[in-house]
């Protein structure tokens, strides 16, 4: 019996141990980070060094360039975890909308899929800033969008509208143009 | 017994001071918010990528675990290469016993009896498992031998274990599970890796893998392993005669044709022999004789592939593979040919349909050496199987619910046409819940075994009435043996609130029809003795319910705990007419509780602190008696490129009994072991 009671009470000792560790509140209640939107956020720092902005963008030379994100996707927390960020010698800042009512100035907006249906007022508030639009949603560059992340085969890819590009005033380098599809205002959706 | 405990105290009391204590240590020490130094380091990597590379990662969510998991309307538990490592597990069947819902006894140091929900045998027939897409049940007995089905562990990228029918897209013979064993692709294996070990079980055991690539578009492996197992123990101590070794090598080759086309080549050959004590009717004697014999396996396959991109939404793939097994012991010799060729094609049919087709052909041809003990009849057959099945996806309402129905038809050479529908609904009511549900059929076809065997297992001789008679108590197929049948009623539940904390339960209730069951038949002379036989036919039905639970739950990053709790009830009835005494056998031979916790842990210093409970329940049947296991690993990386592992099996009993007696091979039992291993990557 009493080889048995070792036995037993120990097995009680782990099960205690465990019940107790997951039921334990402060599960590491982190945000809900996948894979996903760590790659999306590493685009994003790599896209900042694509493209150019007129230069009435920046108040002065030194200006940060600044990346937005709106909406839910945590992307934010993963472009702050970059140390050192800078592109072309400039700083780069990250801040967080959750509407666009709050937007202020920035370069590059990463609009989450959430905001699907808001995409009108969007565009409307950013008319004639000079700020590149990501999207991570169908018809988002059919829509008035610049840039959309598509998922292809689980691997993640772009949509650039270069018409879209142009009217905002950006220069696109032919290097990321090169690796994404390109879509045209007037052209039925379409690549070579 | 009490002794041993008694001596056992302060081993005891150390291990429940590291399960205890060492962790609380361990967390202690990582104050850093070490989850954003993961985050930093990954996020640092990727923003040194370029497109083209950010553009060839593949989205898998941190835990590609999860991702599979959640969203599947069927009761599904991977196990990673990572889980794999961890456990310390050395070879596919082991790996195996930390599922829910599966059963797993090892019978002797190279047999296991492994089932999904019951009716656990040596030739356990409900269960289909299948190594990269190819079936490695043999039709002789719809069983596995698991003795054969091996790989280098370092290479396997997951097993993904579905318990319940997985009949629709899989077909006949998974009635109450698909074990899926799916390899690295070659692109991830490459450069060498070495690994070596000894140990007192484990007396030695090596392997080598070399991975490398030819342009930028072909990517291959090859790899080579071998292991000499000791002897296990009789139940009075003794040591017992199944000790074994086995050599394997094989190859991988993956060829990118283009954008949409890729090409893989795979094979492997192998051979090995394995001890065993059998106790078998002697035709010379006319008795029962005990003695040691010698398995000898050997084998290979190959198999292609081509998978093909249509576009987004639509692709298709077409394989083929050959499979040779020999097999050789006292009682029987089968070599077995089998050649498949299978095509499939997915596509999308408007917003809300996700449409999954397929067919495909199978040969198989055997050649079997009969003996007294076992024969068939014919001794050499081919079969054939034609089989195709389609399967839609519907979403009915966007994110929240989802319906899969479709079914598998087959064409078999014993029982004709099969067919196994299977209807499922995901929904997810909430962010974090899933719950699915799903009603299937399912058969279990005839094996050679049951139509064309004869197995005379007993033999014996009594001294009247003068002239003394013989008597051979045998076991015979029958051509119209029918298909078992299941429909299975399930139901699950999981909760994924964070991508370190989730809960899945899984609950079943099937009920089965036209099971096997062995029906006396008139005695009849033959050869100068007189046959007690019974025969193969279909005269009981039954229900089987139970509920499998796993949680897991990462407490800090550097701990994590995971429990898995199965509940297995079996009620079977024979038919009015039956004269057998099979539902014992069956009911009783699968435990109907059953308990694994895993707790992972990462120290400072590089260190890994692994361990394993296990709980099994008894089997009345077998006269098994219930058990508690414990696995403790230790692992060290110094640097980067090197693992170095030192592992205890069974820790808490010099030995233990798994499962009885089988089919005429002496049951042996499991002893405590430890073993050490290096594996060197570069």
């Amino acid at each position: 019996m009493e080889l048995l009671m070792n036995r037993y009470l120990r097995l009680l000792a782990i099960t205690i141990v465990f019940v107790v560790a997951s039921l334990a509140p402060n599960v590491q209640a982190k945000d809900h980070m996948s894979r996903e939107h760590l790659i999306k956020a590493a685009f994003l720092y790599r896209i900042a060094k694509f493209v150019e902005w007129p230069a009435e963008s920046f108040a002065e030379t030194h200006a940060p360039l600044t990346i937005g994100i709106l909406g839910e996707e945590p992307l934010d927390v993963a472009l702050n975890a970059i140390k050192d960020k800078s592109v072309k010698g400039k700083e780069v800042v990250i801040k967080r909308f959750a509407q666009i009512e709050d937007f202020q100035r920035c370069h590059i907006l990463f609009i989450s899929a959430s905001k699907r249906k808001y995409l009108p007022q969007i565009f409307d508030a950013l008319k004639g800033l000079h700020v590149l639009t990501v999207g991570e949603m169908k018809n988002f560059v059919e829509g008035g969008g610049i840039m959309n992340f598509v998922t292809v085969n689980k691997k993640i890819g772009m949509e650039i509208n270069i018409d879209t590009a142009k009217k905002a005033g950006l220069k696109i380098s032919s290097m990321l143009l090169g690796v994404s599809k390109i879509i045209r205002d007037n052209s039925i959706k379409g690549e070579d | 017994m009490s002794k041993m405990y008694r001596s056992f105290k302060p081993f005891l009391t150390i291990w429940a001071f590291f399960f205890l204590f060492v962790p609380i240590l361990g967390h202690a020490q990582s104050e850093l918010s070490s989850s954003e130094k993961t985050l930093a380091q990954e996020m640092a990597e990727l923003s040194k990528l370029t497109f083209d590379d950010l553009m060839n990662l593949e989205i898998t969510s941190v835990s590609k675990k999860a991702q599979k998991v959640s969203e599947a309307a069927a009761a599904i538990f991977v196990i990673t290469n990572e889980d794999i490592r961890r456990s310390g597990v050395t070879s596919i069947p082991e790996a195996l016993r930390m599922v829910p819902g599966l059963q797993v006894a090892r019978i002797d140091a190279n047999n296991w009896a492994i089932t999904s929900r019951g009716f656990n045998d040596r030739y356990a027939n409900k269960l289909l498992v299948l190594m990269d897409g190819r079936s490695v049940y043999t039709p002789l007995y719809s069983g596995v031998y698991w003795d054969i089905q091996d790989t280098l562990l370092e290479d396997i990228e997951r097993i993904e274990v579905i318990r319940g029918p997985g009949a629709t897209l899989w077909g006949a013979n998974a009635v109450n599970g698909v074990i899926n064993i799916i390899t690295k692709r070659a692109k991830e294996t490459q450069g060498v890796l070495v690994t070596a070990g000894t140990g007192t079980e484990e007396r030695g055991f090596g392997g080598v893998r070399y991975g490398a690539k030819i342009g930028d578009d072909t990517y291959y492996r090859i790899y080579a392993k071998g292991f000499d197992r000791d002897n296990s123990v009789f139940a009075s101590g003794k040591e017992a005669d199944d000790s074994w070794q086995a050599l394997r090598s094989g190859f991988r080759l993956e060829y990118k044709a283009s954008d949409r086309d890729s090409m893989t080549l795979q094979g492997d050959i192998y051979e090995g022999d394995a001890g065993q004590t059998l106790t078998s009717t002697d035709r010379a004697s006319l008795s029962m004789q005990t003695f040691e014999d010698t398995i000898d396996v050997g084998g290979g396959n190959v198999l292609a592939r081509w998978d093909h991109i249509f576009s987004d939404t639509s692709d298709m793939a077409l394989q083929l593979y050959y499979d040779r097994t020999e097999r050789e012991d006292a009682v029987l010799k089968e070599i077995r040919d089998t050649f498949d060729i299978d095509f499939q094609n997915s596509f999308k049919m408007g917003d809300r349909h996700e449409i999954v087709w397929g067919v495909g052909y199978r040969f198989t041809q055997d050649k079997i050496r009969n003996s007294f003990t076992t024969s068939f009849d014919p001794d050499s057959r081919g079969d054939n199987l034609f089989s195709a099945f389609v399967q839609d996806e519907i979403t009915l309402i966007e994110d929240r619910l989802r319906m899969v129905c479709g079914s598998k038809f087959e064409h078999n050479d014993y029982t004709g046409f099969e067919y196994q529908p299977s209807v499922r609904f995901l929904w997810t009511p909430k962010e974090n819940h899933r719950v699915w549900t799903a009603i299937s059929r399912a058969v279990r076809t005839p094996s050679r075994a049951n139509e064309d065997m004869r197995l005379n297992y007993v033999i014996y001789s009594v001294p009247f009435p003068p002239p003394p008679t013989t008597y051979v108590m045998s076991f015979s197929g029958d051509r119209d043996f029918e298909s078992e049948e299941l429909v299975a009623y399930e139901f699950g539940y999981r909760f994924l609130p964070t991508d370190h904390f989730s809960i899945d339960i899984a609950v079943f209730y099937n009920v089965y029809d036209n099971l096997q069951t062995n029906e006396s038949k008139d005695r009849f002379s033959e050869n100068g003795y007189l046959v007690i036989p019974s025969q193969v036919e279909n005269r009981m039905d039954g229900e089987t319910y139970g509920v499998e639970v796993t949680t897991n739950c990462d407490i800090t990053d550097r701990w994590n705990l995971t429990a898995s709790y199965s509940y297995l009830q079996i009620q079977l009835h024979l038919d009015a007419s039956s004269r057998s005494t099979t539902e014992d056998r069956y009911e009783d031979s699968s435990p109907h509780n059953q308990l694994c916790l895993k707790s992972e842990l990462n120290l400072p210093y590089n260190l890994e602190f692994d361990q394993l409970l296990y709980y099994v329940d008894n089997l009345s049947f077998q006269n098994t008696k219930n058990y508690f296991r414990f696995d403790v690993r230790l692992g060290w990386h110094p640097v980067e490129d090197i693992h170095v592992s030192i592992c205890g099996q069974n820790l808490l009993d010099n030995q233990h009994q798994e499962f009885g007696q089988s089919s005429g091979a002496n049951f042996t039992e499991v002893e405590r072991s430890v073993y050490g291993k290096i594996t060197w990557n570069f």
